[in-house]
């Protein structure tokens, strides 16, 4: 095949591109998709956190002590830091993508950045605020029951695997996180890379 | 606040008139199945007409509307992390290149385009851009303006990846990548 300018062009121009021409309306609603879809990922996110609050307040009923409290306000507290947490760095990042004045370049190095900083960061936000509850159940349980750990009720071994499995969650998140982080990294030193020429 | 939406309204409707089928060749550069390239096209209309809000013509229009849809694509890759294997053309399409030629050219064309997408798609973002731009026949000075480079740097960039596609195409390396990652 004759890969000369005009071929590649010609070539090109008859790719059969479908003719989309949206109205007024279909834009609105269009735009009110998007709305709704954000407000549900959101009412997602609640969901999820009253679903936590939920299993913390069965927790309770089985205990009632001062330790399970605390335990279960640590946790509480953990998870309204980090919903706040990511709403406030939703919020400042909401801006349309693409709604700007932005060259490609300045685009996506500032998307990359973004989402480099925010993956890199992410223990911060998302760790962080659940560690004071997760070492005080460790400590307290520790304390309280490390000469009887063998004796396992159903009810501690549903407990503790759910806790580990709260633990597993993190660590593989974050550590899904990290790579993310290094894949930004290696994008903005390619775009870099391309600036250089 | 009435007179902005008229403003906007018209000026989606004059871009969109324009520029419909350049978006929509876009569009294979960014996304190879065929639904998703449907949405994507979506998006970047939604993206278009809200832009014309806050558009302050600064820049040309035709500047503004590739900026735009081409920060969409790229937004679009951005989030889908890669690209979706399914294939590009499909059988309607036939009809449609074989009433621009006839319908022997029409199955080699295919083919040709069916490489060449593979090849773009193979590129990183603002090559990918470059060079979709400079098919679609604007100038070094335009490319620059709208990538973010100057227009010798946009220049040389579209020499090097014009003699890559070239290359590529000669040794028919798209058959052996197909399926590989962007």
């Amino acid at each position: 095949m004759s890969t000369n300018t005009q071929s590649l062009k010609s070539l090109w121009q008859t790719l059969p591109a479908e003719k989309n021409v949206f109205s007024h309306e279909q834009m609105q609603q269009l735009a009110h998709q998007f709305q709704v879809k954000h407000k549900r990922r959101t009412l997602t996110e609640y969901l999820g956190f009253a679903a936590l609050v939920g299993i913390i307040a069965y927790y309770l009923t089985q205990r009632s002590d001062w330790q399970a409290l605390a335990a279960s306000g640590l946790a509480i507290i953990g998870g309204i830091i980090m919903l706040w947490n990511y709403h406030r760095i939703a919020k400042a990042n909401a801006l349309p993508s693409s709604n700007s004045s932005e060259t490609t370049l300045e685009y996506m190095r500032r998307e990359l950045t973004r989402q480099r900083d925010a993956a890199a960061l992410a223990w911060k936000w998302y760790l962080l605020p659940f560690v004071p509850f997760l070492i005080f159940v460790l400590a307290f349980r520790w304390s309280e029951e490390g000469a009887t750990l063998t004796e396992l009720t159903d009810f501690r071994v549903i407990l503790l695997s759910f806790f580990a499995f709260i633990v597993a969650s993190l660590i593989a998140t974050m550590f899904w996180y990290f790579l993310n982080a290094a894949r930004y990294q290696r994008q903005l030193d390619a775009l870099d890379k391309f600036t250089r020429l | 606040m009435a007179e902005k939406t008229t403003s906007q309204d018209a000026q989606y409707d004059i871009a969109a008139v324009e520029f419909s089928d350049a978006i929509g060749r876009l569009a294979y550069a960014y996304e190879r199945d065929p639904e998703k390239r449907k949405d994507l096209v979506q998006d970047i209309h939604l993206e278009l007409w809200r832009s014309f809000k806050i558009f302050d013509g600064r820049s040309s229009v035709r500047t503004w509307i590739y900026r735009i849809a081409h920060n969409t694509g790229a937004s679009h890759i951005l989030k889908n992390k890669r690209i979706s294997q399914n294939s590009d053309l499909n059988i309607d399409d036939i009809g449609e290149i074989a009433d621009q030629t006839n319908y022997v050219d029409a199955f080699e064309r295919i083919d040709q385009l069916e490489q060449l997408m593979v090849l773009i798609q193979r590129l990183g973002p603002v090559d990918r851009q470059v060079i979709t731009l400079y098919l679609e026949d604007l100038d070094a000075t335009a490319i620059g303006e709208i990538a973010g480079i100057s227009p010798s740097a946009a220049a040389t960039k579209i020499h090097r990846i014009k003699y890559k596609l070239a290359e590529l195409f000669q040794k028919g390396e798209t058959h052996v990548h197909k399926h590989s990652k962007p």
